[in-house]
């Protein structure tokens, strides 16, 4: 049973991939857009707001502490942020989910054997990436035991960020378009998770308030796990992703059954 | 010359109306896309904001320097998001199930049928917020009487060059299969447009003013508006908007001749 339940798994993820890797030039664009941004964007800007201000630290970080900040934040993002459910809510619009309420095989089943091969694209881009920033020097000599666990938990965090972004496609039943969920979730996500300015240089008040939210999970603490923080939490840390995943697990478990009672799709 | 352009205006009249009707009838499509502009807005401006309370300049711009800008670069793409953006997955789309054939056999100009297909006017009414912003910081900044009058000419040009940059990467869609990383390049483009050239390498900087005016387009009439640039920039931009119509003009007909039907 267990056999058979991995095999319909390791099949999907395998035609995901194919998938991805049939548009080859599209496929390669889609991974140098992200690095040609960070490169660009994120580390440019650091570099000359510290070059501005004569390299002198700020909030306790030094330009190389920002810089190599940057770096881990480049690859959290790679790891962690993977949109696989974009065309769910397109799915749903059309009808193409009745075809998985005939499969022997769930809609989100489908959905998270292709987050799944996404993930596994995402990770052999990640480690070529680790590896070239440390030969160009963008990071010092890697602490081998904070690597693994910075990738270990920002696995975690990925399926939490594939959970929220599942149950806002699921909007879809009752909505038309639902990139909009999306798009704001990221801005805000990208902005309140410390993505480009870490959340230490934030105003006391607001820091405070975050800590009460997901959003230092998505990519402050996992790059404070790579740069070997002390003070990081891991363990609670790790808990908290867990929870927050179970909870909008939950959720999205009830907003399916809702969504599927208002479902309706031509030609049935 | 009326009659060349009055069937142009009639069908983007048209457009414009079945948009509304679109959005008058999904009411919560309305609202959300109103509560994505404010959200893009906040971002915005908390990233700038944060920034700055932890320096003081960056370069020789200051906080009203960098917020003029990124208000400049919303109220631009404020435009763009309802024109000309909805149009870039749709182009994509219609090249790879074939249904591009229709557009080409209309009597009307295949570029402007592909790229004014959608409207999204509903971005247009935050519009008012970013020229409230606009006027502020422009004030913050004591702006020249001069530099009040040359504001809407520059913005136009700032304008029409950014979405043609938008267009020119688009006809790349020929070329490739799917189009998704064409399009993820050209959103990855807008963030790079979002700050200005100086805080990038000298080699970046070099590309992407002078041989695909990408940052030049968004940073150099600011600049005049500063005070700190020159005039030359500007006939380097409305030089820039000439070259780039006619290298659309030539891709179009390059990718047209490429193009195949999957529908006929």
């Amino acid at each position: 049973m267990l056999k058979a339940e991995l095999r319909k798994w390791q099949k999907t993820t395998s035609v995901s991939i194919s998938r991805y890797m049939a548009f080859k030039v599209d496929f390669l664009l889609m991974l140098v857009a992200p690095s040609f941004v960070f490169v660009a964007i994120n580390y440019s800007i650091w570099r000359s707001i510290f070059q501005s201000r004569g390299g002198e630290s700020i909030s306790g970080f030094s330009m190389d502490q920002m810089l190599q900040y940057q770096c881990w934040s480049f690859i959290v993002a790679l790891l962690t942020r993977s949109h696989r459910t974009w065309n769910l809510s397109e799915h749903i619009r059309l009808g193409r989910i009745t075809s998985f309420l005939l499969y022997p095989f769930d809609a989100w089943k489908f959905y998270a054997s292709e987050f799944v091969a996404f993930q596994l694209l995402q990770f052999c881009t990640a480690l070529p990436s680790i590896i070239a920033l440390r030969a160009f020097g963008f990071l010092p000599q890697l602490d081998l035991m904070a690597c693994a666990l910075g990738i270990l938990f920002s696995l975690l965090v990925s399926v939490l960020w594939f959970v929220c972004d599942f149950t806002l496609g699921l909007a879809g039943f009752w909505l038309e378009e639902v990139w909009v969920f999306r798009v704001i979730f990221g801005l805000f996500a990208v902005l309140l998770s410390g993505a480009f300015i870490p959340i230490e240089l934030f105003p006391p008040v607001l820091q405070t308030v975050i800590g009460y939210t997901p959003f230092p999970l998505i990519t402050s603490v996992p790059v404070h796990i790579f740069l070997g923080t002390k003070s990081v939490p891991i363990g609670w840390s790790m808990g908290m992703v867990c929870a927050w995943t179970a909870a909008l697990a939950v959720v999205s478990g009830v907003v399916w059954r809702r969504g599927i009672r208002l479902y309706t799709a031509a030609g049935i | 010359m009326n009659a060349f352009w009055a069937p142009y205006a009639a069908v983007l009249r048209q457009q414009l109306n079945n948009s509304l009707a679109k959005l008058m009838t999904f009411r919560v499509n309305f609202v959300l896309t109103v509560l994505f502009d404010i959200a893009s807005f906040i971002t915005f401006y908390y990233t700038t904001d944060i920034l700055f309370r932890n320096i003081s300049h960056i370069g020789t711009w200051k906080r009203e320097h960098f917020l003029f800008f990124v208000f400049w670069m919303q109220s631009i793409n404020c435009v763009h998001s309802g024109f000309v953006a909805p149009n870039f997955w749709n182009l994509a789309m219609e090249i790879r199930t074939g249904a591009l054939d229709f557009r080409l056999l209309r009597p009307l100009g295949s570029l402007f049928d592909v790229f004014t297909a959608i409207t999204r006017p509903i971005s247009f009414l935050i519009m008012p917020i970013l020229v409230w912003c606009l006027v502020h910081y422009g004030i913050c900044l004591d702006f020249s009487a001069v530099s009040w009058l040359a504001l809407p000419f520059l913005w136009m040009i700032s304008l029409v060059l950014l979405m043609l940059l938008e267009v020119l990467i688009s006809m790349a869609l020929f070329w490739t299969h799917g189009g998704d990383g064409v399009n993820f390049i050209r959103i990855h483009c807008q963030q790079f447009q979002r700050w200005p050239d100086f805080v990038y390498p000298k080699s970046l900087r070099f590309i992407f003013t002078r041989l695909f005016p990408l940052l030049a387009a968004g940073v150099f009439p600011v600049r005049i508006l500063f005070g700190q640039g020159s005039a030359w920039e500007v006939v380097f931009l409305m030089l820039a908007i000439v070259v780039v119509w006619w290298l659309i003009g030539r891709l179009w007909i390059l990718g047209v001749r490429r193009y195949e039907s999957v529908a006929s």
